[in-house]
Formats: C-alpha cells, structure tokens, sequence
C-alpha cells in the first residue's frame, strides 16, 4: 500500500529533519566574547552613534557587543545602583554619563589607576578636569547656547541678547522657553552656569527671570517642539542644533546659536569601566579596548553627524555646518558634587516657586 | 447567597494577591529602604518646600475637579435626561464621553498648544490670549480630559434611575413635583455617590499629573508633586528618603477623599445591596419626534466638544501626510508590541477587578467594615505615584527582574496596578445591584451556580465589563510612564518611539505618531464600546 509506505517514510523523517536541524541551530550560537555596555537611548537608537560604532569595534575585536539602554543619563545611575545592591554586576563599560553624573557615579567605577587609553593625551585639554586617575573618559561634549529664530526676532522686531543679564530687559518678556532643572540635564545646565556668572547674586537674577521665560517644559525635547512651532524666538539648547538645521535644509541660516559674552557652559558625556565585572582580564582587555576605540579618530569623526555632539579629540574632521559653529570666549566646565546639586535645586525653588508675585 | 466558598475564595485570593505583590511588596521595599539608607537624611527635606508644592498640586487639582463637574455633571444629567439608555443616540453619546480618557498625555499637551498658542489656530484667526503656560492652560486640559469622564459617570447613573426608580419618578411627576424637587429627592440620591467618586478618581487624575503641568503651565508656582519626586530621583543620589515624603504627601491627599467618601457613605442607612428585578429600561418619550430628534442631536453636539482639541491634530496629520513606507517599518514591532500591552493589561486588569468586586460583594452582606477597608485598599494605587510603585518595583523584585533589560510582563502588571482603580470603580456598581432575587431562584430551580450567573447576571456584566476593558486598552495604549521603567531596546511602545523621535529632531514624525496612537487609544474605545451598546 503505497500510502501507508509514504506515512512510515514521513515518520521516519520527522526525527532526521529535528536531528539535522541541532548543527544549524549550534551555527546560530554567537560564541563569541562578550561585551555588555550600558548606555542612553539615543546611542543606540536606529539613525544614533550605536549603529554605526559598535558594528566596527566587533569586528576589530571579534567580539560580541550587547548594548543595553537606560533611558537617559540620570538612569544609567539607577541602574549601576541597583546592580550594585543586588550585587550582581553586568556591564563591563557605562556610556553617558556626563560631568554632573559624575559624582554619584564614581562609586560604581573602576579607577585606571596608572592605565591611560591610547590617544587619551590628544584629548582637549578643557575636557579633562576630572583627573584621569578617576576613571572617566571624555567621549564627546556640547555647548550650551540659547537658539534663536531669526525669523521670528525680526517679527517682532528683537535684537539678539549679548550678555545672560540682557534676557531680563522687558522685551524678552514670555519670549524664552528654558528646560525645568528638576527634570531635564540642560536646564540643570543652565542654571548652574547662571550660578558660576552671577554667584551670590544668582537668585535675584531667577527672581526677576521669572516673568521672562514662557515656560519651563520638562525635557530638552519638549522645549525644543515648542521653539519649533515658534512658540519664542529663543531656547536653551546646543550650539549643535544651528548645524543640525544647516544640515535639514535651512540655507538662510534662519536658526542660529546665540553665544553670551560670559562665556557658554559644556556637557562633556564619557564613558568609564564598570566595578565589579572586570576580573577576568580578557574581560578586561576588551573593556580597555572599547574605551580607546571610543577616542580614535575613526569613531570620533561619526560624532557630529549621529550624536550632534562635538568631538572630544583634536584634530577631527568636521562638516561645514560644524565649522560654521560660533565659537566661544570662554567655556564653563561645572563639575558638581551630588550634595551641592540637591541644595542648589532646593535654593532655586525658594526663589522661584516661593517668590511673591505672579508670573 | 448561595455563591459557592470556593469560588469567593479564589476571588479573595486574586484580588489580595494583587494588593500584596502590586502594592504591598513595593511599597514596603521602598519604605525598608528610607529606613535602611543612610542617604536620605530627614533634614533634606525642606517642609516649607514640601507645603508649596502640595498647595500648588491642591489648587490645581481642585480647580480642575471644579471645572470639571461644572461642566460634566450638567452634561451628564442632560443626556441622561433626554437619551435613553439603550438607543442608538446614548450609545453615540456613551462612545463619545468615553473617549478623550484614551488621549495620551503629550497628544494633549500637543493640542492644547496647537489651540491656544502663539502660532496656534486661536492666534491664526485673531484671537490672542495668554492663557498658555499658567495655571489656566493646565485646568482647561484637564477639563477638557475628565468633564467628559464626569458626564459619562452621571449619565449611566441617570439611565439606572430610570431603570430602578422610574416609579418613584413617576409618581413624583403625577403629584406635580417640580424637576428640581425630583432632582433632590428621586435623581441625587442615586446619582452623588458615582459623582463624587468619579470626582475623587478625576483629583487623583489631577494631582499626579505630570508633563501636561509642566509642558502648559509655564514652571513655578504653577508646579505637582511629581516633579518633585522625579527630581529626587533623578539628580540626587537616588535619593528615596525625599521622594517618599512628596510620595506620602500625595497619597495622603488622594487618599483622603477616598476615606471621607467610605466614611460618609457608611453612615447612611440604606442597605449596600440593592435588590432589583429585572426591569426594561422604560424611558419616557416627552415632547415630539422633531424636539426628540433635536435633543438627540445637542446631546451629541455637546459629547463632540469634548473632543474638538483633537480635531486639530487630525487637520495637521492629513495636511502633512506623514504615512510612507519608512514609517510604517519603523513602528510596526511597537505597534505590535503596543497592542499586545494594550491587550494584557485589559486583561490583567478585568480580571482582578472582577475578583475585586465578587469580593466586595460577597462581604457587603456579613462584613461591612471589611468591606470598608478592602474599599480602601483597592483605591491606593490611585494615590501612589507611577514612579514610586516603579522604583519600588525595582527594589522589591530587580532580584529576579532586571528592568534594563526590558520585561513585558512587568510593564503590564505595573500598567494593570495603575488602571485597576478606574476599572473597579466602572464596575462596582454591579456588585450594588445583584439581582439577589433571580439568582436565588434559579438556584432553587437546580440551575449550577455558574450557569446561574450566566444566564441572569452575565448579561449585565458584559457591558460594563467589556466597557472598562476598552478603557483600560486605550489608556494603556497612550501610558507613558509605567512603560518608560521597564523597557528594552527589543520592548519600545507607541509612546516611547514618540518621545525618543522627539529627542532625535523628528519633531513632524512624532506628530504623526501622536495621531496615530490617538486614533489607536480612541479608537480601541469606540470600537468596543460601540459592539457593546
């Protein structure tokens, strides 16, 4: 009976075919090293450095990266925290912590020591004030500037402020939208630089800059869509945005960075190695490795276009739009201790939510 | 009642499992550690701060609940009053109140600026206003939110006088009462305590929320708790010790209200338990066809209102045509996994409230101050901020769970905790009005416990549940927060692809997808609740 003779051979077959299909699943198995990165969203989101970087240090070090995300900078803390409590460390490098993170962070680092990664010396200099021996490795930095739309300046009929005090004349009333410290790193930026400019004196300059802002939008992005949508002519952000939108098609230069004659503060983002992962020393080799990868000119030079940032070495090739860039006089390098940053957050809701007057 | 003790026992084990490993187990984690860390020294903690805050929330929250009920509670009365209950206009009206509860925050702050601001379509057409970025732009949104919500709790209130008191009404109208003497005597008394439950559910609405105050209100004074708590996450040394004073302080202030109206609603006479029979809803045709049709056609002239801010969005996505191959690539996996979420959460939820309200239903009889309590009990994750419930979710289970790398599971049980209130509160109402009667009957007749509750309670059910489920969905679809602590690169929702396209500059793209996830959201509503009705 052939059918029956055609079931028997089909049922044989079933067990060749799972048997056949053991070496293609054990081809499948990345056996490779590994190595575990924490990082922020955008680093490794689609069109983000991630893609670009972390294909090319596999194959240079042909080993596995597995980036994992933690949002923003701030969680990549709470995330070295909690692997610490449970005492069960994953990540051999963290990427994205900046100079404010820096301070909590530490306790979760592996210090280098005498160790330096190659390259580390073509560093720029202003970007080195946390001493080497700690850990961190400048990988690129931003300045922050106020942004402006020219077009809607000359609407109504606004001259570009040229100091910090000039945001308090009454012509700049509602027309300027800044991040809420409490919440996002770039208003955290500015007003610890309004406290490195105006010192003793900071918080008159918040008192009276209360009528001044339109709002105070929890995230750099949300202040950003509004500034967009020419809600205000002017917006704290980075000088990279100007170069961003010379990039997207604005040949006029209608959006541009605004520099202040005190200088602009930075946000220097670095990458370390992480405690507690690091004893086998292949392990560490290629965490060593990641980390001098980071600073070499190839990688370096993907930073302006995947991250916006700046490159952290010197020397690098930059697009046009970069170079366009206004420059600085001076640059503010805040470096501020966990403590310092929770009385200063509380001094400014004294002066801004406890002030009298309405808004 | 002959329910079977196997079957309230099950529904006392779900129901109190979910408290203790929902809210118990974290929260206690988190209170171990204000107690174990070194780092949260009470004197951080800046009670004049403290008190600034919680009166900014306060005022806020209440202005809000104010305006809300203003609005709502007249609507609600008014449709309830000229469409009945089962017709193809209440259903209409009952989809459309429904709805704005499944617009995410950030599309709501996105139209409210559409709307009012400086570039927006008000300004467009010559009306200048400075009502964005202060305290009025946060009430209107959130009136524009939760009036809607208040109308519909007043309505279904409205169509079960009707259906239970129509006699009473009846009789009333005959001896010549006055609307306003049948309103106070007949209607409110069966209408406040929805109202004033769904008010208390719209001030915990209020008082946490948190991108539409800061995006809208212009920073301080206009300010909330949450901010508060965030910020002590967030910059300080994860310090739990201040962010679980400002987390006291807001479960204190939405806790009591919830207190007050069990407190308050112990103390009258009348039973729990309503026994009703099974009564067709007979509404009162008054007036003409034409004044009828009229009616029929305001009612739902007025539900439509509630939802004209977003019809502004609907205007800018056709106009920019954002729908192209790249775009429909990129959100597929968090569409998918968006309605997945969308799906468990329903579930998840349903389930415990279903649980929930056996339980209290079983107890009303026997144990009414246990039933107090459980009341209370299932109310706290009304008043406990996402981001405490999500750290002390970390603490209590980051042993077996790892946040970072993204846990599916977790997202829908931390969005199931947040939801559980709203869908215990839509179907509480059953468990008041059990047909005790019917049951007991076809008990008698030999019928199984459950082919019993099948056959007279299930019908009843359906609606309701199947209402909140919707509800739930779409709220899920639009939830920012929960989901932002426990994804992965492998697990971005709908509303995390929004803010990280945000982040990247693609500002027109995450328009796009904030109608979509509003259609999604509203939709998923419209759609069920429209089969139910």
């Amino acid at each position: 009976m052939p059918a029956k003779g055609g079931l028997v051979k089909f049922r044989s077959a079933i067990p060749l075919y799972f048997l056949s299909l053991i070496p293609l699943g054990w081809a499948g198995v990345d056996l490779r090293p590994e190595l575990i990165l924490y990082t922020y969203d955008s680093f490794v989101a689609k069109g983000g450095p991630g893609a670009e970087i972390l294909p090319r240090f596999e194959k240079l070090c042909a080993c596995k990266v597995r980036a994992l995300s933690a949002g923003s900078g701030a969680q990549l803390i709470a995330r070295l925290e909690l692997d610490y409590e449970r005492a069960k460390p994953t990540a051999q490098v963290v990427l994205g912590l900046d100079q404010h993170l820096w301070d909590r962070a530490k306790s979760y680092i592996e210090p280098w020591g005498e160790w330096r990664p190659k390259g580390y010396s073509g560093i720029l200099p202003e970007l080195k004030a946390i001493p080497a021996k700690e850990g961190f490795l400048p990988f690129d930095y931003g300045i922050f500037a106020m942004m402006a739309d020219r077009e809607a300046l000359q609407e109504l009929k606004l001259s570009v402020p040229e100091k910090l005090g000039d945001l308090l004349k009454g012509e700049w009333k509602r027309n300027i939208i800044l991040e809420d410290p409490r919440t996002s790193t770039p208003g955290l930026a500015f007003l610890l630089y309004t406290q490195e400019v105006f010192g003793k004196n900071v918080w008159d300059f918040w008192t009276a800059l209360r009528t001044q802002w339109l709002t105070l939008a929890p995230g750099w992005d949300g202040a950003y869509g509004l500034f967009l949508k020419k809600e205000a002519p002017l917006v704290w952000s980075y000088t990279t945005s100007q170069a961003y939108h010379a990039e997207h098609g604005d040949k006029v230069g209608r959006y541009q960075a605004i520099l202040f004659q005190e200088g602009q503060p930075i946000q220097i983002e670095g990458a370390a190695l992480v405690k507690g992962n690091l004893s086998d020393p292949a392990a560490r080799a290629r965490a060593q490795a990641f980390l001098e990868f980071l600073i070499s000119t190839e990688v370096q030079g993907l930073l302006s276009k995947t991250n916006w940032m700046l490159p952290s070495v010197r020397g690098v090739a930059l697009p046009a739009s970069f170079k366009a860039l206004p420059q600085p006089k001076k640059l503010f390098q805040i470096r501020t201790r966990a403590e310092q940053v929770k009385q200063v957050l509380r001094d400014w809701d004294r002066a801004v939510s406890q002030a009298k007057g309405s808004r | 009642m002959r329910v079977p003790r196997v079957l309230g026992w099950i529904a006392f084990v779900w129901a109190m499992g979910f408290v203790a490993f929902c809210l118990g187990a974290p929260l206690g984690a988190l209170l171990l550690r204000v107690f174990m860390s070194s780092g949260s020294h009470p004197e951080f903690v800046d009670l004049v701060g403290v008190w600034t805050v919680v009166q900014a929330t306060v005022q806020q929250a209440f202005w809000s609940v104010f305006f809300s009920v203003g609005l709502g509670f007249p609507l609600g009365l008014w449709v309830g009053t000229q469409v009945s209950c089962g017709s193809r206009t209440g259903r209409a009206c009952e989809i459309l109140l429904g709805l704005p509860y499944g617009v995410p925050t950030v599309v709501a702050g996105l139209t409210g600026v559409l709307w009012l601001g400086r570039s927006g379509i008000l300004a467009g057409l010559g009306f200048h206003s400075d009502w964005l970025y202060s305290l009025k732009a946060v009430i209107l949104a959130h009136v524009f939110f939760n009036a809607p919500w208040i109308a519909l709790a007043v309505a279904q209130a409205r169509w079960r006088v009707a259906q239970d008191s129509d006699a009473q009404l009846e009789a009333a109208r005959t001896l010549g009462a006055s609307y306003g003497s049948r309103l106070r005597f007949v209607i409110w008394p069966s209408i406040r305590w929805p109202l004033a439950s769904q008010s208390v559910q719209v001030f915990n609405l209020c008082t946490m929320s948190f991108a539409l105050v800061l995006l809208l209100g212009g920073g301080p004074p206009v300010d909330t708790l949450e901010t508060a708590i965030y910020s002590h996450m967030r910059f300080s040394s994860l310090d739990v010790g201040g962010a679980a004073v400002f987390a006291l302080a807001e479960l204190l202030i939405n806790l009591v209200p919830w207190g007050l109206i069990l407190y308050f609603r112990g103390r009258e006479s009348h039973p729990v338990l309503i026994l009703r029979g099974n009564k067709p809803d007979r509404f009162k045709n008054r007036g003409s066809r034409a004044s009828q049709n009229l009616m029929s056609l305001g009612c739902i002239g007025a539900c439509l209102v509630a939802l004209l801010p977003y019809s502004a969005l609907v205007w800018i996505f056709f106009k920019q045509r954002y729908f192209n191959s790249d775009f429909a690539s990129e959100i597929f996996r968090p569409l998918v996994l968006s309605l997945g979420l969308a799906l468990g959460a329903s579930v998840l939820v349903t389930t415990l409230s279903i649980a929930a309200v056996m339980v209290g239903a079983l107890t009303a009889k026997n144990h009414p101050r246990f039933q107090g309590i459980l009341n209370l009990a299932l109310a706290l994750p009304s008043g406990v901020s996402v981001l405490v419930l999500g750290l002390g979710f970390w603490l209590a289970y980051g042993r077996w769970l790892d946040p970072f790398d993204g846990s599916f599971l977790a997202m829908v049980v931390l969005q199931a905790t947040l939801f559980f209130p709203l869908s215990f509160r839509m179907l509480w109402p059953l468990a008041e009005a059990v047909q005790l009667p019917l049951l007991e009957a076809a008990l008698t007749l030999g019928a199984s416990p459950g082919r019993a509750f099948w056959l007279v309670e299930w019908p009843r059910w359906r609606g309701p549940i199947l209402s909140s489920a919707a509800v739930v969905a779409g709220a899920s679809l639009g939830e920012v927060a929960a989901v932002s602590l426990f994804y992965s690169e492998k697990l971005i929702p709908l509303p995390l692809l929004l803010t990280r396209w945000m982040a990247q500059y693609r500002f027109d793209q995450a328009q796009g997808l904030a109608f979509l996830i509003l259609i999604l959201s509203a939709g998923t509503i419209a759609m069920v609740k429209g089969r139910v009705s």
